[in-house]
C-alpha cells in the first residue's frame, strides 16, 4: 500500500520539481526575453507608484550580468517609466568598455529626459566625454528649466550611485552648478562610506544653500555632522534631519528624494569580465 | 614702371586740411538697414578678405586700370595675430597675376593709419609690382603703434591721394583697435564719394549701445585736446547712429552691456563701405584671455565658473534687426515721429535723472520730437563703478567672502526722502515706458525699438526689484532681533546672516553687492530666496515671468544677451567703526608750510601720447537658431521667426 502510495506520488513530486525549476531557471541564469518584455509591459501600465516600485524590483532582481543585448533591445521603445530603469540596469549590469560605443548608438537629444538618461548610463560605463555633455548642458541657460533638471538628475544619481573612481567628478561638477535639484543627491552623500565623498557632499551642500538662500548662515555643527569623525548612524541622522526640515525653506519634497537604490546590484561577475551573450 | 599717380601720391604728408572739405551733404545720403546685412560678412581669416577685394579686382582689370590701396593699423593686437605677416602672405599668392595678366592693370599701395603725433602716411606707393607693398606690410607688422588714431582722418587723407590715380580706386581699412573713432562722418562719406573709392572695411564687431568712451572713459573727446593735438574725433563705436541703451546701472557690479557684441560692425565705417559700394568684413581678434561674463563680472549664482555666456545669434534675425545706416540727423527725425521712441528716451531721462543709471539718452524730448541735448554730459554713476574683481574660488560661500574682495561699495545709506523719491522715479520711469509699449499707435515701431524698449522694462523692473532689497537690509539694521524657535532653525543649523552684522557698533555702512545673474536664465534668479517675504517673493516672481517670456522672444538676438546680463543685488551690509578717540599723548603732526612759501613748482611730467586702453571682449558667434550646437542636436531647429507682427 505504502509502496503503491509511494509509486503514484513520485510523478507528482516530478512535476512539482519540473514547475519550481521551469519558474526559478529565469532568476537562476536571468530572466528571459519574454519575460523581461512582460514585466516592461507591467511596468508601463502601473496603476500607482507602490505596484511600479514591486515591479522595478522584480526586474531588479530579474535581470543578470551578460543581459546586455537584451537591455539594449528594451531601449528601442523609449518609455519615461521604464527607460530610467533600463539605463540603471545597463550602468550597473553591463559591460562599460563594450557597451559604450554601442549605447552611443541610441543617444538622440531629444527629448532631455532619455537623452540625459543614457548620458548618465554613458558616463556611468565610463565614457569621460558623457559627462562633459551632461554638464554643458545642465549649465546652458538657453534650455527649459526642466530639461536641464534631467541633465542635473542625471550627474546625481552619477554622483550616488556611480563606481568609486567617477563619483568624485560628479561632486565636482554637481556643486559647481549649485541647483536645487542636486539637494538630494548632496544629503546622500553626507552619509557616504567614504569620506572624500562626504566632504565633496558637504562642500556642494553649503555652497547650493547659500546659493539659495544667500541672507541664511547655515552651521553643520548644530547637527552634529562631521565629515571625519562621529559614527555612520550620527550622520545619517543629521542627513535625515536637514531632509525634513528642508521643506519648511520652500524646498519642494521632490528635490529631496534620496537616490539610493535599496538593493546593490549582483556582484557575480564582474563587469569587466563579462561577455555579451 | 610707376604708374603717373605715384608722384603725386608719394607726398602725402602734405597734410589735406579738413577745412577744405565741402560741407556735408546732410539727409542726402541714405542707408536702408535692411540691407546692411548683405554688407556685412564674417570672413574665416584676413586671407578671406583678400580673397574678396581680389575677386573685385579681376571684375574689375577687364576693363579698367584698378589700384587696391591697403590702409593699415598695426598695433600689439595685430601683431599677436600676425596678421600683417598673413596678409602679405595672401597678397602675395593672390595677386601673382599682376606679373601676367594683369600687368599694368592692376596697382598697389599701402599707408598707415599713421599715429598719435603724425598723420596717415604713405608707406609703398602705387606700384605695378608686388614687392614694394609686401616689404611695406611686413615691415609695419614689426612696428606696433597702439596710440589713439583717427580713422576718418586717415581715410580722408588717403582717398584724396588716390584721385591722382586715373581708374577704379580701392581702399581697404584694416584696423580693430582704432574702427570706433569718428571724425565729421558726413563730410568724410561726401569725400570719399568725390574721390570715387570703393570702401572695405576689416575691422571689430561694434558693441550694442557701446559705453565705453560715455561712462567708463569719461568721454574722451578732450581729453586728446588737452594735449594740444589738433585732431578732435568722437568715440563712440556703437554699431547704429547713436546709442540705444542707457548703462551703468544703480546696484549692478557690471555695466551690463559692455560685453554685448551687436552683430554688426561699427555705425561710421559701415555706413562709409555701405554709400561706397563697399563691405564691412567683421573681423574680431580671439583672445582665449578673455573671461566669460560671468566670470568677469562675479555672477552669485555661479562664482564665475558658467561657461555658457557667450552670445550666439540667428542670421535670420539679425538681418531683421540691422542697425540703421542714416545719416544721424535723418535718423533722428525718423525715430522722433515714432510714440515709442519718444516714451522710450523719456524713461531714460528719467532714470537717468532719478540716478538709476549712469549715462544719459542721446537726445531730449521736447514737444513730440526728439532734439539734439544742448550739453552732453557724462558723469560718474552715483555709486563708483566697481573694477573688475577675481571671482572668488568656487564654493567661497557667501559670508566669507574676503574684505580684500571688496572694491566697491561706497554707497552710502540715503535717508527715507531720498530713497522714496528714488522709488517714485523708478515707477513713473516703468509706467511712461510700459504704456508706450501697451499702445505703441503709429508709425509702428521696428522691432529694434521694440526689443530695446521691453529690455529696459525688464531692466527697470529688476532696478525697483534692487532698491525695495536695499531698503529691507537698511532697514533690518535698525531692527531688532526677533526670537526664532528651534524648530525654525532646526536647533541653529540655519540662522539670518545679517542678525550678527546688526550687533556691530558702526559710524556708517557701505554695501558691498553682487548680481545674480539672467545669464542661467530666468528659472534659477527665481530659486533664490530674497529678502521681503511673500511681496519680494511675488515682484520677485513678476520679474522672472517677465525675462523668461523677453528671453524666448528674443532668442538669437543682442537682446537675450542683454537681457542675460541684467542682474538681481544681493547686499551685505560692512560696518565702518567709528575712529578712535585722539590719544593725547600722541606728537603733533608738523605744521602746513605757508602758502607764501610753495617751494618750487613740480617738475611737469614728460609729453607722452595716450596709450589707448585694450578693449578685449569676446564676439558673437553667428549660427542659424542662435544656439550654441548641442552634440547630436538638430541643426534644422530653429526658434519662432521673429517678425514684426509677434515682436510686442
Amino acid at each position: 500500500m505504502r509502496s503503491q502510495r509511494l509509486q503514484s506520488g513520485i510523478p507528482v513530486a516530478l512535476a512539482w520539481a519540473a514547475t519550481l525549476l521551469l519558474h526559478a531557471a529565469p532568476l537562476l541564469r536571468g530572466a528571459g526575453s519574454d519575460e523581461l518584455d512582460d514585466l516592461l509591459v507591467q511596468l508601463k501600465s502601473a496603476g500607482n507608484e507602490k505596484s511600479a516600485r514591486t515591479i522595478e524590483e522584480r526586474i531588479r532582481f530579474a535581470v543578470k550580468p551578460g543581459q546586455t543585448d537584451r537591455l539594449l533591445t528594451a531601449l528601442s521603445a523609449p518609455h519615461p517609466r521604464t527607460t530610467p530603469l533600463v539605463l540603471d540596469l545597463l550602468a550597473t549590469r553591463a559591460a562599460g568598455p563594450a557597451t559604450v560605443s554601442t549605447l552611443r548608438k541610441f543617444l538622440r537629444p531629444e527629448p532631455a529626459w532619455y537623452a540625459a538618461g543614457v548620458l548618465g548610463a554613458l558616463s556611468r560605463l565610463g565614457d569621460p566625454a558623457a559627462l562633459t555633455e551632461m554638464t554643458e548642458r545642465a549649465d546652458d541657460g538657453r534650455l527649459k528649466p526642466e530639461d536641464r533638471a534631467e541633465y542635473v538628475t542625471a550627474i546625481a544619481i552619477l554622483a550616488v550611485r556611480g563606481d568609486d573612481e567617477l563619483r568624485p567628478g560628479a561632486w565636482k561638477v554637481l556643486g559647481r552648478l549649485r541647483v536645487k535639484e542636486g539637494l538630494g543627491a548632496f544629503l546622500d552623500g553626507l552619509t557616504d562610506p567614504l569620506e572624500e565623498n562626504r566632504k565633496a557632499a558637504l562642500s556642494g551642500l553649503q555652497g547650493t544653500l547659500g546659493t539659495l538662500f544667500p541672507y541664511l548662515r547655515f552651521n553643520f555643527d548644530a547637527v552634529n555632522y562631521k565629515t571625519d569623525g562621529g559614527d555612520a548612524a550620527s550622520r545619517d541622522k543629521a542627513a535625515e534631519s536637514i531632509r525634513k526640515w528642508l521643506p519648511s525653506l520652500g524646498i519642494p519634497k521632490d528635490v529631496l528624494k534620496t537616490l539610493k537604490v535599496d538593493r546593490p546590484p549582483p556582484t557575480t561577475q564582474t563587469r569587466t569580465g563579462e561577455s555579451s551573450p | 614702371m610707376r604708374s603717373r599717380g605715384a608722384a603725386v601720391f608719394a607726398p602725402l604728408s602734405a597734410a589735406i586740411l579738413l577745412a577744405s572739405l565741402p560741407a556735408p551733404a546732410g539727409g542726402a545720403a541714405s542707408a536702408s538697414r535692411e540691407t546692411l546685412d548683405k554688407v556685412a560678412f564674417r570672413p574665416a581669416g584676413i586671407e578671406a578678405v583678400v580673397d574678396r577685394v581680389v575677386a573685385e579686382v579681376a571684375a574689375q582689370v577687364k576693363s579698367h586700370k584698378t589700384l587696391v590701396c591697403w590702409l593699415l593699423d598695426s598695433t600689439r593686437v595685430t601683431q599677436q595675430m600676425n596678421l600683417l605677416p598673413r596678409l602679405a602672405a595672401r597678397v602675395e599668392t593672390a595677386f601673382a597675376p599682376m606679373g601676367a595678366a594683369w600687368k599694368d592693370k592692376a596697382f598697389l599701395a599701402v599707408c598707415s593709419m599713421g599715429g598719435s603725433q603724425k598723420p596717415a602716411a604713405v608707406l609703398s606707393p602705387v606700384s605695378p609690382e608686388l614687392t614694394p607693398a609686401l616689404q611695406a606690410i611686413r615691415e609695419l607688422g614689426t612696428m606696433p603703434d597702439d596710440t589713439y588714431k583717427n580713422a576718418l582722418d586717415a581715410i580722408r587723407r588717403v582717398a584724396q591721394a588716390m584721385t591722382t590715380f586715373s581708374g577704379r580706386r580701392i581702399l581697404v581699412l584694416v584696423t580693430f583697435e582704432n574702427g570706433d573713432t569718428e571724425d565729421n562722418l558726413e563730410e568724410t562719406l561726401l569725400h570719399v564719394q568725390k574721390c570715387a573709392c570703393t570702401i572695405h572695411v576689416v575691422s571689430r564687431e561694434a558693441l550694442y549701445s557701446d559705453p565705453f568712451f560715455e561712462v567708463r572713459l569719461g568721454g574722451l573727446r578732450s581729453y586728446y585736446a588737452s594735449y594740444g593735438l589738433e585732431l578732435p574725433y568722437e568715440l563712440t563705436g556703437t554699431d547704429a547712429p547713436t546709442p540705444e541703451y542707457p548703462n551703468g546701472w544703480i546696484f549692478d557690479r557690471s555695466g551690463i552691456h559692455d560685453v554685448v557684441p551687436s552683430g554688426y560692425g561699427t555705425y561710421a565705417l559701415s555706413r562709409l563701405a555701405f554709400m561706397t559700394g563697399g563691405t564691412y568684413a567683421i573681423l574680431h581678434p580671439e583672445d582665449p584671455g578673455v573671461l566669460p561674463f560671468c566670470a568677469e563680472a562675479g555672477c552669485a549664482i555661479c562664482e564665475g565658473t558658467h561657461g555658457g555666456c557667450d552670445a550666439f545669434y540667428d542670421p535670420a534675425r539679425l538681418a531683421l534687426v540691422a542697425p540703421s545706416l542714416l545719416p544721424r540727423d535723418a535718423y533722428r527725425a525718423d525715430l522722433g515721429k515714432v510714440a515709442l521712441a519718444r516714451a522710450f528716451f523719456e524713461s531714460w531721462q528719467i532714470a537717468y535723472d532719478a540716478g538709476l543709471c549712469a549715462m544719459p539718452p542721446p537726445w531730449e524730448v521736447k514737444g513730440g520730437t526728439l532734439n539734439p541735448r544742448p550739453a552732453r554730459s557724462t558723469r560718474a554713476p552715483q555709486q563708483p563703478r566697481p573694477l573688475p574683481a577675481e571671482a572668488p574660488e568656487p564654493g567661497t560661500p557667501w559670508t566669507s567672502w574676503g574684505y580684500d574682495a571688496l572694491t566697491h561699495g561706497g554707497m552710502g545709506v540715503p535717508n527715507d526722502a531720498k530713497l522714496d523719491e528714488i522709488f517714485r522715479d523708478c515707477d513713473k520711469a516703468i509706467a511712461t515706458l510700459e504704456n508706450a509699449v501697451r499702445t505703441a499707435g503709429l508709425p509702428k515701431p521696428s522691432i529694434r525699438l521694440v526689443a530695446a524698449a521691453e529690455t529696459l522694462l525688464c531692466q527697470l523692473y529688476a532696478t525697483r526689484l534692487n532698491l525695495g532689497q536695499f531698503r529691507i537690509v537698511r532697514d533690518d539694521l535698525k531692527a531688532t532681533d526677533h526670537p526664532l524657535s528651534s524648530a525654525q532653525t532646526l536647533n541653529g543649523f540655519a540662522l539670518p546672516a545679517l542678525a550678527e552684522t546688526r550687533r556691530r557698533t558702526a559710524e556708517s555702512w557701505k554695501f558691498d553687492y553682487r548680481n545674480l545673474r539672467f545669464c542661467h536664465g530666468a528659472d534659477r534668479v527665481r530659486d533664490i530666496c530674497l529678502l521681503g517675504g511673500a511681496p519680494v517673493r511675488k515682484e520677485q516672481m513678476a520679474l522672472c515671468e517677465r525675462v523668461d517670456r523677453a528671453l524666448q522672444k528674443y532668442q538669437g538676438s543682442p537682446w537675450e544677451i542683454l537681457i542675460r546680463r541684467i542682474g538681481v543685488v544681493l547686499l551685505r551690509p560692512i560696518a565702518v567703526p567709528p575712529p578712535p578717540p585722539p590719544d593725547p599723548l600722541a606728537p603733533k603732526p608738523d605744521k602746513k608750510p605757508k602758502a607764501s612759501d610753495p617751494g618750487p613748482p613740480p617738475p611737469r611730467p614728460p609729453f607722452a601720447p595716450p596709450v589707448r586702453p585694450p578693449r578685449p571682449f569676446r564676439g558673437s558667434t553667428v549660427v542659424p537658431g542662435g544656439v550654441p550646437p548641442a552634440p547630436g542636436a538638430d541643426p534644422q531647429a530653429r526658434p519662432p521667426a521673429l517678425t514684426p507682427s509677434n515682436s510686442r
